[in-house]
């Protein structure tokens, strides 16, 4: 089976949904269902049909010979004529002709059958001859070869004058195959239909599931998979759960653990900054005061991230475009240049305080490296997105994923004012996702650094039920 | 619990010397008065301007985060409705409740602030000019 699949994975013929493969085995095992049919039982049905027709030809050809013999000779031939049919035709003829039988099977089985039904006549039946384009006919000492398939019945009238009877058997077979063939495809298609939808439900739930996978990769918040659907289903998405939960409760523990021991060292810290106030040397006392700084200024970055990972901060509507002008402007007034280019307004719904700390670490980033930052808010294609430019010497392409990494500095400068905890990124990109959207770096066109935000339009993508 | 003032640890010592040099002074003569509005949410025009958060909804009750400066000249305007204040007088107003920037101009503030809340920035609706040199905060405010 495995091989199979492999093999018919490349094939263009064989489809790539699930949905797709499913209609597919089941029209390739009707397939299979209707040729086995065809060839078990077509011959038989085939069979019946013709004999029960051939029945049916020999009662008239009785009732037609009584007719005549209850009639007399001048009305003979206005009724053979009238008795005409394109199933059964009769005449008079004055020899009884020869027929040998050429390529039918099961001619033997009809002429039986006949003669049954033709008991009535007794001996008066000559001898019954089929006529098939295999067959040769002799005729008036003549060989003829006949251009339909049909039973030729002679009954003898006179001494010398002979009824001969044609049954036709061109109307009895092909009409069966047609509709067969017909019904085949009939059933086919109703496969198609109720099998597509069918195939459709049963599969939508593993489409959200593959989202559902993807987005815990971006953000253990997420809400949980609805637990509905066929019971593998279920099964699958309350493991998904709660393997997200388990996820998340570790984190949750990390994080926890993170926060405790900031906390703690905070204490140790304060005891050190105090008593390092006794050294009397002017010069290591400041050299001790700022190391000791420089670790505050860690321990307190490393506590707020711990704590916004925390954090629920609610959603709520608010105006993005101010929210990003407020944060220019605050660079603004304090000397540096940042523009922003976008709407005036822009309702959506997030958490305000971890957007606007997002940004604000985006833009001091963008200011502290790149003197200047360009902000601009668009929204296409029911996505929103916010781009930041600056004009500083950008990020190394092999560097760019490390960034995002807590503690990650790429400048190892032990100045704060320029080097930082390296935390900036970290906390704007969790938040970012925690929000439903992603973050990329890119070369800015010019020079310079680009990052790319991009926000779901309808916000709460990550709180709703999927 | 009638504290003046805190420190988070881990703090520098002579910043508690200043800060508690800075409480003992202020004891002296009379207390500050600023803290009257803290805790008050004021309404105009639909608009929900809460003084204790530093927050303003519009309308729809969608937050528009302002900053320090822009929150401080529009709650000088709230708490004055309908009054001419010219840039000196706003200068007073704003001055003294928040130690933020005041590098730029109030004009700057002002047009920020109109860009922010007016429907059209043009046409100002909430804050007009006057003529003679002032502005003029035309909603009716009250108080919840």
């Amino acid at each position: 089976m495995r091989r199979r699949t492999a093999n018919l994975h490349h094939s263009r013929l064989w489809p790539s949904g699930i949905a797709g493969r499913l209609i597919g085995l089941l029209i390739l095992c009707l397939c299979a269902v209707q040729i086995v049919t065809w060839l078990f039982y077509a011959h038989n049905r085939a069979q019946y049909s013709l004999s029960r027709f051939t029945l049916a030809q020999a009662e008239r050809i009785v009732a037609t010979v009584e007719l005549l013999e209850a009639t007399p000779t001048e009305l003979h031939n206005p009724i053979l004529r009238a008795l005409n049919s394109p199933t059964l035709q009769v005449s008079l003829t004055t020899g009884q002709s020869h027929h040998q039988d050429g390529g039918w099977p099961h001619s033997e089985e009809i002429k039986q059958t006949l003669r049954q039904g033709l008991r009535g006549l007794g001996d008066r039946v000559g001898v019954i001859g089929i006529l098939s384009p295999w067959g040769d006919v002799e005729q008036n000492g003549q060989r003829v070869f006949p251009t339909r398939r049909g039973i030729v019945v002679p009954v003898r009238w006179t001494d010398d004058l002979w009824l001969e009877f044609v049954i036709s058997l061109d109307s009895v077979t092909p009409g069966w195959r047609i509709r067969l063939v017909g019904q085949f495809v009939f059933v086919v298609l109703l496969i198609l239909v109720i099998g597509g939808w069918a195939a459709h439900r049963l599969t939508r739930p593993l489409t959200r599931f593959a989202a559902a996978a993807d987005r815990l990769g971006v953000d253990v918040h997420a809400p949980p998979l609805p637990e509905r659907g066929a019971r593998e289903l279920r099964q699958a998405a309350r493991a998904f759960n709660r393997m997200q939960d388990r996820l998340r409760r570790l984190i949750d523990d990390r994080t926890q653990m993170l926060a405790a021991i900031s906390h703690d060292l905070r204490t140790a810290l304060t005891r050190l900054q105090l008593r390092t106030e006794f050294i009397d040397d002017q010069q290591q006392r400041q050299k001790a005061l700022s190391d000791l700084e420089e670790m505050h200024a860690m321990l307190s970055a490393t506590l707020s991230f711990a704590r916004d990972d925390m954090a629920a901060e609610a959603r709520s509507p608010l105006d993005l475009a101010v929210l990003l002008q407020t944060v220019c402007d605050d660079w603004m007034d304090a000397g540096q240049s940042v523009a922003y280019q976008g709407p005036d307004h822009l309702t959506w719904v997030g958490r305000p305080t971890a957007l606007r700390r997002a940004f604000a670490n985006l833009i001091d980033n963008a200011v502290k490296y790149g003197q200047q930052a360009t902000v601009t808010l668009t929204e296409a294609d029911g996505a929103l997105s916010v781009t930041i430019g600056d004009r500083g010497p950008g990020i190394p392409a092999a560097l760019r994923g490390q960034v995002f990494t807590p503690f990650f500095r790429l400048e190892t400068s032990r100045n704060r004012e320029t080097g930082g905890v390296g935390l900036g990124l970290a906390v704007a990109r969790t938040a970012i996702r925690r929000h439903g959207g992603d973050m990329a770096l890119t070369d800015r066109p010019g020079g310079g650094l680009l990052v790319t935000i991009t926000l779901p339009r309808v916000a709460g993508d990550t709180e709703r039920a999927g | 619990m009638g504290a003046d003032d805190y420190l988070a640890k881990p703090f520098n010592p002579r910043e508690l010397l200043a800060r508690i040099k800075a409480v003992l002074r202020r004891t002296g003569p009379a207390p500050r008065p600023e803290q009257a509005y803290q805790g008050k949410t004021l309404h105009f025009a639909g608009w929900r301007l809460d003084l204790a958060k530093r927050e303003l909804y519009s309308p729809d009750g969608v937050l528009l985060p302002l900053t320090a400066g822009e929150f401080d000249l529009l709650s000088a305007f709230v708490e004055h409705p309908q009054r001419v204040l010219n840039r000196e007088q706003l200068l007073d107003l704003t001055k003294g409740r928040t130690a933020t920037v005041f590098d730029r101009s109030i004009d700057v503030q002002l047009s920020r602030l109109r860009r922010k809340i007016e429907t059209d920035p043009r046409e100002p609706e909430l804050i007009k000019t006057v003529r003679s040199g002032g502005y003029i905060f035309t909603a009716t405010v009250t108080q919840s």
